[in-house]
């Protein structure tokens, strides 16, 4: 693991705030972004949620 | 919150329109769908049942499927393919997957580049196809959804008909499945291909999906940026 790997990790580990999945992954921690994650997080589980519906109702026969 | 809805009113412009179209085919398929019951001397049903049956979801599903497919395959496609001149593709020469530099992953990687960016092994190669990962899952489980909800529909006419049940594996072949499927991959495929070819000659001012109006014809985005 390279000097910035590394750094990078220990960055977020050693934070005071629980971080997200999405947080950790792109290590965006601006107040600007947190309109970008709401709106992932918008689509993310509106897709999760139909998709859910679309394969349960079938299985029950309805 | 006036600067948050700015900078995301993309994404949230075409929630709300997609909102607004689930809802309008909701209403519109209920009415549809007590039409043909009455026509059939059957009770007519309630919106809440309809929105929760199987006729209604095979419908979302089936649409869905076919635009996760369309993007999925663009995806696909654009790091391998090429179209001169084109802003959606890349230029010609830059075909395949780039290297670390031109990726800023590894060594590298900008000081704000995404962590697993930076990081390598799995967590690098799940997040440098992450995009790619997630729409052909969501293809793949919307055409499932499509499959299931097709079944039931596909069971429940039978019956009116008296005809035997099929099975799911029954269904997944038979040329009403396929039917349903193909004639929404054939629209995508061709919308994407127009756009692609439309947008070497043809402009949109202001457009992000468009070449700037005095770019030459055979210089892509990528060139002109």
């Amino acid at each position: 693991m390279s000097h910035t790997q590394s750094g990078a990790d220990k960055g977020l580990a050693d934070g005071p705030h629980r971080v997200s999945m999405l947080h950790r992954m792109t290590g965006q921690d601006d107040a600007e972004t947190v309109g970008m994650r709401v709106v992932f997080w918008l689509w993310m589980v509106t897709i999760v949620v139909g998709l859910t519906v679309m394969i349960v109702i079938p299985l029950t026969g309805r | 919150m006036r600067r948050a809805l700015r900078d995301n009113g993309l994404s949230l412009a075409f929630f709300a329109i997609f909102v607004l179209a689930l809802v309008g085919q909701s209403l519109a398929g209920w009415s549809f769908n007590n039409e043909e019951l009455q026509q059939h001397g059957q009770t007519m049903i309630g919106y809440l049942a309809f929105v929760s049956s199987s006729a209604f979801l095979v419908d979302v599903a089936e649409n869905w499927q076919s635009e996760f497919l369309q993007f999925s395959l663009f995806i696909f496609g654009t790091i391998w393919l090429i179209q001169r001149g084109s802003p959606e593709s890349k230029i010609p020469g830059d075909e395949g997957v780039g290297t670390d530099e031109d990726q800023y992953v590894g060594e590298h990687a900008r000081r704000d580049s995404p962590l697993w960016a930076r990081v390598g092994g799995a967590r690098r190669w799940i997040y440098s196809n992450s995009l790619l990962l997630v729409m052909t899952t969501i293809f793949m489980l919307s055409w499932l959804a499509q499959s299931l909800g097709g079944v039931v529909v596909a069971n429940d006419e039978n019956a009116e008909h008296g005809l035997p049940a099929i099975t799911w594996a029954e269904y997944v072949v038979s040329p009403e499945f396929w039917n349903r499927t193909l004639q929404n991959w054939q629209s995508e495929f061709l919308a994407v291909g127009a756009m692609v070819a439309f947008a070497i000659y043809l402009r949109q001012r202001g457009s992000s999906e468009s070449k700037p109006v005095g770019m030459p014809h055979h210089v892509s985005a990528e060139e002109s940026e």
